[in-house]
């Protein structure tokens, strides 16, 4: 007894620090044990008891604000981006859930089994974003990328989805064997490595110049994850594939705990060796210019999507070669990104077909003058994604290249808000659909579900720079 | 109290008139009459503006000092980070009063016209007056360049809505075109921000002129060149100027109006008052370069205008005619020839607005636009002849009309410069008058076999719209003074090197 209390108060800090991710597990768990022992135990109650977790967790990480070093040093780590970022994580998940709940229709696929693999991830997610020991990374990258396969494949009726969650292994897969190699290098060049990459432990190693071929082969698993130029091939085949409620969850959360584990590797890298800032630059511009090109003729608007998410994927690689000093900025263009896309999302869920949900700009056709309110909440969305002012897009990309310009790379910031202007051309080719044509047989209908996710997120979207006075 | 806020109250009102808007019923006449009540309520509130300003505060460009000041900062642990700030002075107030003037004459105009999608059609244009005032009202520079954004989004929607056959790829054009120049200009704003630490143009202006060596000299010749993009867009000046006839051949009316009234002068607002503010030696070294576009874009674009068969595309191409006067007067090294830039905008706003608002009537009335197609309108519309010509006589420059003293004021400050480019501007304005005098003739007095026998003439509507544009013309050609005075005593320029006169 008294080493158990002896244990708990050693350690009683970690425990609070990693107490949201171990709530969502143990839903999960308990999750499992139920739907085995309940009949009929449908896919809306487990939504709801994940529902239920992850505002618990969301109200329990607000609990460890105090000392930012924990016991497991050389594992977790805590700052405050990591602590803004996992109650973001938790909101959006919680956001996510809820949008779920009334968006069930027509998708027969659908079993308890998604929400627990859901929460497995979002939880591994919550691990890495704190994670510094390179095993452990790699154990919980692995975790969260297995459940996405799953989460990928499971529509096993459309054989677009299965092609794409096909094609989401097979490269995961690969990108993950690449991963584990850049790792073996680590391992095998320093023998006195013990696993942290904090830039505080690597410059106490001698460190040989294959260190920078292991960190670059771990950089392009992590920049393929995100989508990122040249690694973002699989991205718009993938999302268009799998059902458009799984879109939200990758496009969203996942892109989210990704972005800002990656930014924490990179910051590391940064203090380490300053060149990765050139590499880091390049590849921004290209993923906002190949974003940005790439999504010009698309019919699909979740293809249309995946390279709309490219291209603001760009942006954040800019702000992360601006080194953890601009970490609040980043914060701020995910938190913009994840509410313009829910509002974009919110909408294309109510998007219904009597054949499939196909998802295609022309179901938009003339669709304004059908529902004109819903219509105006989706221009003051796609207007925030492009970046016009008075929208919370417009202020992302504001600190994004504002930061660039403090830093000096002013070469940097004028290409990339030039080659953002093309991609403005590919939203206001949707708001064109909308309003300026008529209806045709294409023209799906909206249905009525989602009506106060519009409102909310297009409010948010148009009157969300006054949040930045709070 | 009520009268220091008066500036957010004439942004804000038009905004709460769209709060009401979504409310309403798109079918009944009541979305017009919220409208019209609320651009009227925003004109007598300009008014207001205009009766309480203090004309014994002299404002200049080097230290420009405005009245009904509101400033909304964002103080985060008593430490200020930025504010909204908003004010006028002597330059602002006309073109906030032109804007607050020309809105509920076009909403007076669409009544009854619009049958699609009404609603947006009130909402948008409630949008646009709220942005456009907020553009001439912004002190700093980051409102400033939201509202200056902020512009394109109800004028995409109101071209591609309610314009012509080709108006997807005008009104695409219009916005791609616009925002790729604007960008240019954020990343100035940014940069100058990453240096002075302010985005207070007051405070750039001062700290600018206090000390040369902020800025190398290649740093602020790469500063003024991309903020002068950025309003060459949107003036337009040639060679940038290609958006212009499409935007406005594919616009509803009342959308050229405004266009043509009030959105190309917030290009040569700006340039006055950034470029000439806080760039001055700059804009002394590269006037020449300006000026020579200014005589191409008079000249060239006039003898361009006389090909055109489009009568709509005969105006729109004055236009950059006109706005070419404009940047050659604000490039002039003086204060005459800037004096007469800023009259030529005010007289130009409302001389095209005129000017749109005739050819949309007739427009509307044969449907069709091919100059050849008119004829002999004298005899069956009479009173729009009148009107017609007092607007081409005055869109040509004859004394007794504004056009006159706007564009003889610039003649006589380039004359002061540069003998020679007064000469080529003169050029421009007697190509003028061809392609006026060529329009009236084909459309009013030329004998064609189109009889349009059934043309009504003017409504009581249409009458008082271009009566009002009408006195006004005539009224500020008369007297200038009332105008000038109102800023000539106070506004100097401070350049070095310059004739102060």
């Amino acid at each position: 007894m008294n080493v158990l209390s002896q244990f708990f108060t050693q350690y009683q800090e970690s425990f609070l620090l990693l107490l949201p991710s171990l709530i969502l597990i143990l839903t999960a768990i308990s999750l499992i044990m139920i739907s085995l022992f309940i009949k009929n135990f449908s896919i809306t109650h487990a939504l709801s008891i994940g529902l239920l977790a992850s505002v618990a967790s969301l109200i329990l990480s607000f609990l460890y604000s105090g000392i930012y070093t924990t016991q497991l040093n050389n594992i977790f780590t805590n700052n405050i981006m990591i602590q803004l970022s996992e109650k973001g994580i938790l909101v959006f998940l919680a956001i996510y859930l809820g949008m779920m709940k009334s968006n069930l229709v027509k998708q027969n696929w659908i079993s308890p089994e998604y929400v627990i693999i859901l929460l497995i991830a979002t939880a591994s997610g919550l691990f890495l974003i704190r994670v510094t020991n390179i095993l452990y990374m790699y154990g919980f990258v692995e975790l969260m990328a297995i459940s996405l396969y799953i989460l990928a494949s499971m529509n096993k009726d459309n054989p677009y989805s299965i092609e794409a969650g096909m094609k989401y292994f097979i490269l995961g897969g690969a990108i993950s064997a690449i991963m584990l190699y850049g790792m073996s290098i680590f391992y095998g060049f320093h023998p006195n490595f013990d696993g942290t990459f904090l830039a505080s432990s690597l410059n106490g190693l001698n460190i040989s110049p294959m260190f920078l071929i292991g960190t670059s082969l771990i950089l392009i698993s992590l920049l393929f994850k995100i989508s990122a130029v040249p690694f973002h091939a699989w991205s718009p085949d993938v999302y268009q594939g799998i059902p458009r409620i799984v879109t939200c969850y990758f496009m969203i959360i996942v892109k989210f705990i990704l972005v800002i584990f990656t930014a924490r590797f990179c910051y590391e890298l940064l203090q380490y060796s300053e060149k990765i800032q050139l590499i880091l630059h390049f590849i921004g511009i290209a993923s906002i210019v190949i974003g940005s090109l790439g999504a010009l003729y698309q019919d699909n608007l979740k293809r249309l999507l995946a390279f709309g998410s490219i291209s603001h994927v760009g942006f954040l690689v800019l702000m992360i070669s601006n080194g953890s000093d601009a970490s609040q900025g980043l914060l701020v263009y995910m938190f913009s990104y994840a509410l313009m896309n829910f509002g974009f999302f919110a909408f294309l869920f109510s998007m219904q077909n009597q054949e499939n949900n196909l998802n295609n700009i022309e179901n938009l056709s003339g669709i304004a003058k059908i529902y004109p309110f819903k219509s105006l909440c989706l221009l003051i969305i796609l207007f925030s994604m492009a970046g016009i002012p008075p929208m919370i897009g417009f202020f992302a990309k504001l600190t994004v290249i504002y930061t660039l310009i403090e830093n000096n790379h002013v070469l940097v910031a004028i290409l990339a808000i030039v080659a953002s202007v093309v991609s403005a051309f590919y939203y206001l080719r949707i708001i064109k659909y909308m309003y300026f044509e008529e209806a045709t047989d294409e023209t799906c209908s909206l249905s009525s579900t989602n009506d106060t996710s519009i409102i909310f997120f297009a409010l948010v979207n148009l009157f969300g720079f006054m949040l930045l006075f709070l | 109290m009520f009268i220091e806020k008066i500036l957010p109250i004439l942004i804000l009102f038009p905004l709460i008139g769209v709060a009401v808007l979504m409310l309403a019923d798109p079918k009944s006449e009541s979305s017009y009459r919220i409208t019209i009540f609320t651009t009227f309520i925003n004109f007598v509130l300009s008014l207001s503006l205009f009766g309480n300003y203090n004309e014994n505060i002299i404002s200049t460009i080097a230290v420009p000092a405005y009245q009904f000041i509101e400033q909304y900062s964002l103080i985060v642990n008593n430490q200020q980070y930025g504010s909204i700030i908003l004010g006028v002075d002597s330059l602002s107030i006309w073109f906030i009063f032109l804007t607050t003037l020309l809105f509920p004459l076009c909403i007076l105009y669409s009544k009854g016209k619009i049958t699609k999608y009404t609603k947006e059609y009130f909402i948008s244009f409630l949008v646009l007056e709220a942005a456009i005032i907020g553009v001439f009202s912004a002190i700093d520079l980051l409102s400033f360049y939201i509202f200056f954004e902020m512009v394109l989004i109800p004028m995409f929607v109101i071209i591609g809505i309610w314009g012509g056959d080709k108006r997807i790829y005008a009104t695409f054009k219009l916005f791609l075109f616009t925002l790729a120049g604007s960008v240019l200009f954020l990343v100035v704003i940014l940069y100058l921000y990453n240096t002075l630490d302010t985005l207070d143009s007051r405070i750039i202006i001062y700290k600018l002129a206090k000390s040369r060596d902020i800025f190398s000299h290649q740093e602020e010749l790469l500063l003024w060149l991309g903020m002068f993009i950025a309003f060459a867009v949107k003036l337009p000046m040639w060679p940038l100027h290609s958006w212009l006839p499409d935007a406005h051949l594919q616009a509803p009316t009342v959308g050229s109006v405004i266009l043509a009234g009030i959105l190309i002068k917030m290009g040569g607002y700006a340039m006055i008052r950034f470029n000439l503010g806080f760039f001055p030696e700059i804009s002394v070294e590269m006037a020449n370069y300006v000026i020579y576009l200014s005589i191409i874009a008079v000249v060239y674009v006039s003898i361009l205008t006389l090909l055109q068969k489009d009568i709509k595309k005969m105006i729109a191409y004055s236009s950059v005619a006109h706005m070419g006067f404009v940047t050659a007067g604000i490039f002039s090294h003086n204060s005459i020839g800037l004096t007469g830039a800023i009259y030529q905008m005010i007289s130009h706003g409302i001389i095209s607005a005129a000017l749109f608002f005739c050819i949309g009537m007739i427009y509307e009335r044969t449907h069709t636009r091919h100059i050849n197609n008119f004829g002999s309108l004298a005899s069956t519309m009479p009173n729009y002849s009148i009107f017609f010509m007092i607007f081409t006589l005055a869109s040509i420059g004859l004394p007794l009309t504004s056009g006159f003293v706007g564009e003889s004021l610039v003649i006589i400050g380039l004359f002061e410069y540069n003998k020679i480019f007064s000469f080529g501007i003169a050029l421009g304005m007697i190509f003028g008058a061809c392609y006026m005098l060529y329009l009236y003739y084909k459309i009013i007095f030329a004998k064609t076999d189109n009889h349009f026998d059934n043309i009504l003439d003017l409504s009581k509507r249409e009458i008082f719209i271009l009566s009002i544009f009408a006195i006004m013309t005539i009224g500020i050609g008369i007297y200038p003074s009332l105008v000038t005075d109102f800023f000539e005593n106070t506004y100097k320029l401070n350049l070095p090197n310059a004739d102060l006169s």
